[in-house]
């Protein structure tokens, strides 16, 4: 779905000023790197930006829409743009070299070259040292675009080179407000809400039959894990291991167990936020009674361990069962 | 658009376009090829963006029509799909047909297809040439040119400069020049129209391969017109473009060594076939290097050494040896490189001693020049 320039305007203020008033005063860094969550626009944002570098008739710092240039752009056609996206895993060497090839080429249409790098934190370190040179020294009018969700996982070597623009995470609250006057509930869109920035992805999961199942679930795992081992072991048998097959699915999973245990801790502090599951606050009530902030603390610990070794690879009933037993200590 | 084209001339033009058209480009619309077609005939167009084939095809050629046109217009079409079609269609006329949508019919016979086509404003424009940077050069000289000094570009992409071929108008010669950083191959050619003014463009070496496949080996001129962005080589039908390098070539001209202390003459042949032998040791080391010397009398000396593998001498009647004598290990890929372009005439290889870069040259005539780094030894 494409945004409107407003809209994009009112998601990002800050980033578009700066990006306006640095194209009007021709003061363009030659590599920039967006950073910001998942969903706080950094895609939407590059795409105007990119047509508006290329646009031969901009408006008052906003691309035409109309000229050959931002036609060629819609249509995924303009020459003179790379777009690199993580091949599998990574972003490999190979793709940055055809990069530096290509960028170093002179364009079919004079003017500017561009090339966006989406993800930028998967490039491993050979991807990112290849890069380095060329980021550095690049041809004239050649503009670089890294965008990334986790700045600290960039090189610090890549991160010196370029031009950070920081994308402000939207405020929840505004985003609960949007999704509830859309005619979700309170409860789904306080949980989606925690999951993802954007509010066309929070809509598509709280219609997603297959999430409001995977939400259930959750809180009948963290209700079992207090209680009864057993009990807990058993339910990772017969209904966890078989719902969260992907390794995204469990890793939604976690995330969604990770916070509940943040909501009982929130309750128990006291705090006013909004919890991810109001729908369960009676209950994280009960429970932040029985707990300590030193045994939620190692609970908490636990699922972020959880989280780690599933991005290494481990097996996922074990996993899944140390977690178990994690939870019951203390 | 609406027109009629006999099969055969479409498959020939077809063929010369598909040339430039990958099936791995980033852009969407180059996987197709761009026909533009008015009264005076059609205009086909594929590029993979680094380099762009156009071919013309007249609507009437010796008195007799070729394309009949009904109506003239634009439209791209997936490469792969309409040159397979063309190909397999049974009779010789080809009917096609562009309705709304860009909706192509193609009839022949009794057989139609139907395909979806792309817009061709989406296509991207060729440069404008403008001829004021014009000159030709014969067609089997401009594929000497690429052959003698195309092997010598840079294959390793941190020094993109490199892996092209820079060619330089200035004085009346076109100069070509392609170096590796460990060998130099230089071309000079005189021309006889001239361009005004003195500039210079980067190839890129891969273009120029292609080039060469395109080009027919005869005496027609090849008009060559060079802008900043592209060049384009231009023959009787076809139009060759290519994107340029960007960067400044680094000044080649201080690296070759004026003055020299051993020459040897030799005949070129005998020397590559020497070297050949000789490597079939080296090659087994890792690096492939022969030692050449010129030590006594009117015989030159190549050999390799394998202490693993074994060793090979080979005594070579050379024509003339001047000066100090002489010891000198070299990458026999380099020397064979350069001798192969060098093409088996009597070479004149100049030294300026075993730790410096020497150069080969025909004993014939000036234009050639290959320089290469000796190797250090000991």
């Amino acid at each position: 779905m494409q945004k409107t320039i407003e809209e994009i305007q009112e998601m990002q203020p800050v980033v578009m000023k700066r990006l306006q008033g640095a194209y009007e005063k021709e003061r363009l860094a030659h590599a920039y790197l967006f950073e910001g969550p998942a969903g706080a626009g950094k895609k939407e944002i590059t795409h105007f930006f990119v047509k508006l570098l290329l646009c031969e008739t901009p408006v008052e710092n906003v691309p035409c829409e109309t000229c050959r240039s931002c036609q060629l752009y819609n249509s995924g056609n303009h020459p003179s743009i790379v777009f690199i996206e993580p091949d599998g895993q990574n972003i490999k060497i190979d793709q940055i070299r055809e990069l530096i090839l290509t960028m170093n080429k002179t364009g079919l249409n004079t003017g500017r070259k561009i090339y966006v790098i989406q993800e930028a934190d998967r490039m491993n370190n050979s991807s990112a040292n290849a890069l380095l040179k060329f980021l550095e020294e690049p041809e004239m009018n050649v503009t670089a675009i890294l965008l990334t969700d986790r700045l600290n996982a960039i090189m610090t070597t890549i991160r010196s080179r370029c031009q950070l623009v920081s994308f402000q995470p939207l405020s929840r609250s505004k985003l609960m407000e949007k999704l509830t006057t859309g005619g979700m509930t309170l409860s789904m869109s306080a949980t989606v809400s925690m999951l993802t920035q954007s509010a066309e992805e929070a809509i598509e999961l709280s219609s997603d039959e297959h999430f409001a199942q995977a939400r259930k679930l959750v809180l009948k795992m963290v209700e079992v894990a207090g209680t009864n081992v057993h009990e807990a072991l058993l339910l990772v048998q017969s209904e966890w291991l078989p719902f969260f097959k992907e390794k995204e699915d469990v890793e939604r999973g976690l995330d969604m167990l990770l916070f509940a245990y943040r909501d009982i801790a929130t309750v128990k502090a006291g705090l006013e936020t909004v919890c991810t599951y109001p729908d369960m606050e009676e209950i994280w009530k009960q429970m932040a009674l029985q707990r300590s902030f030193s045994v939620l603390s190692k609970q908490l610990q636990a699922v972020l361990q959880a989280k780690q070794q599933l991005q290494r690879n481990m097996n996922r009933t074990l996993l899944m069962e140390q977690l178990m037993l994690n939870l019951q200590e203390g | 658009m609406k027109f009629e084209i006999m099969r055969e001339r479409l498959v020939e033009g077809l063929n010369d376009v598909m040339k430039a058209v990958s099936s791995k480009t980033t852009i969407p619309i180059l996987t197709g090829i761009k026909m533009d077609v008015s009264a005076e005939g059609m205009r086909l167009t594929g590029s993979d963006s680094d380099i762009t084939i156009q071919t013309f095809i007249p609507a009437e050629e010796d008195g007799k029509q070729i394309i009949r046109v009904i109506e003239g217009g634009s439209i791209v079409l997936q490469a792969k799909v309409f040159g397979e079609i063309i190909r397999k269609l049974p009779t010789n006329e080809v009917e096609i047909e562009i309705t709304g949508n860009f909706q192509t019919h193609i009839r022949s016979g009794k057989s139609e297809f139907h395909l979806i086509g792309l817009d061709a404003m989406d296509y991207p424009q060729l440069p404008d040439i403008q001829d004021d940077r014009l000159f030709t050069i014969p067609a089997d000289l401009l594929k000497t040119i690429i052959r003698e000094t195309v092997f010598a570009v840079s294959s390793s992409e941190t020094r993109p400069v490199l892996t092209g071929v820079h060619w330089e108008v200035k004085d009346g010669e076109l100069v070509c020049v392609a170096t590796d950083s460990h060998r130099l191959a230089r071309r000079k050619t005189k021309l006889e129209t001239l361009p005004e003014g003195e500039y210079s463009v980067v190839i890129p070496g891969k273009s120029l391969t292609e080039l060469n496949k395109i080009l027919d080996d005869n005496s027609e001129a090849v008009e060559i017109v060079m802008t900043n962005q592209q060049v384009l080589f231009k023959s009787k039908h076809i139009l060759f473009f290519s994107r340029l390098l960007e960067g400044n070539y680094p000044d080649t001209s201080r690296l070759i060594p004026s003055e020299h202390k051993t020459t040897v003459t030799v005949n070129g042949r005998s020397l590559l076939q020497a070297i050949d032998r000789a490597s079939l040791l080296a090659r087994e080391e890792r690096n492939n290097v022969v030692r050449f010397s010129a030590t006594s009398g009117s015989d030159v000396e190549v050999s390799s050494n394998s202490p693993e593998v074994g060793k090979v001498e080979e005594q070579l009647q050379a024509q003339s040896i001047e000066g100090e004598e002489l010891k000198i290990s070299f990458s026999a890929k380099f020397m064979m490189d350069a001798l192969k372009a060098i093409d088996g005439q009597d070479v004149v290889i100049q030294f300026t001693g075993a730790m410096r870069p020497f150069i080969l040259k025909s004993a014939l005539d000036d234009s050639i020049l290959q320089l290469i780094l000796p190797v250090r030894t000991y």
